[in-house]
């Protein structure tokens, strides 16, 4: 069942592929979604090193013996949880004002916001156990979510 | 794209038929451009995925 709904939904997707010029509204909500995404990711990958059941686990104490490992303290996880919290609001501000947003209008000033908070994760997961692979994929996926921060301003004439 | 579909994605997404990263894809892939009504549509879909997100790190700060 769910293979035949996939293809209900995705054999469009085959058919329209050919990309013609996209209105730079749906490019800036492509480039959010895709943000979306990837913070999404960061932030399930932190909570994986802080949790042994990060599904059903959440609070400011780390309960993953690895995180102890690659130098993920109880105030490093909660210093990184207050920066995914703001980028977060700052998401959601932003979201918010692309609503009503046109082509022409300023880019709203959240995304700058967010591009600086996802930095400041990135800053603070660098001061983790740098050789661990945990923390080496948790800096690539931060990274991913800075550049995603970067296209949303680029996308929007910013940079 | 219709706006029955859009409207439609949350329930694919919860019910495991299409992944939250695959709304990107559908969004990008889809052309001529979507209409506002459809992009809000789409903008409605991050911004209830964000408020989820952000309630999770708000728990994890150990804040009340």
């Amino acid at each position: 069942m769910k293979t035949f709904l996939r293809s209900l939904l995705f054999i469009p997707l085959v058919v329209s592929l050919s990309c013609a010029s996209i209105p730079l509204k749906q490019k800036a909500v492509i480039a959010v979604q895709a943000s979306e995404s990837t913070l999404e990711q960061a932030q399930d990958f932190e909570r994986a090193i802080c949790f042994n059941t990060p599904a059903v686990e959440s609070g400011p104490h780390c309960t993953n013996p690895t995180a102890g490992t690659v130098g993920l303290s109880d105030s490093t996880h909660v210093a990184i949880a207050k920066l995914f919290e703001k980028a977060y609001g700052d998401e959601i501000i932003a979201v918010t004002v692309l609503k009503t947003w046109n082509a022409g209008d300023p880019p709203p000033t959240a995304v700058a916001d967010y591009q600086k908070d996802t930095t400041a994760i990135l800053d603070l997961t660098k001061t983790l156990t740098p050789s661990h692979p945990a923390v080496q994929s948790f800096i690539t996926k931060i990274q991913a979510v800075v550049n995603a921060a970067a296209s949303i301003l680029t996308t929007l004439g910013v940079k | 794209m219709s706006l029955a579909l859009i409207a439609l994605l949350p329930q694919l997404i919860s019910a495991g038929v299409a992944a939250a990263e695959e709304v990107s894809t559908i969004v990008k892939t889809f052309n001529p451009g979507l209409t506002d009504a459809e992009l809000n549509a789409v903008l409605d879909l991050i911004l209830a995925s964000a408020t989820k997100h952000k309630a999770l790190a708000h728990a994890d700060t150990g804040a009340s």
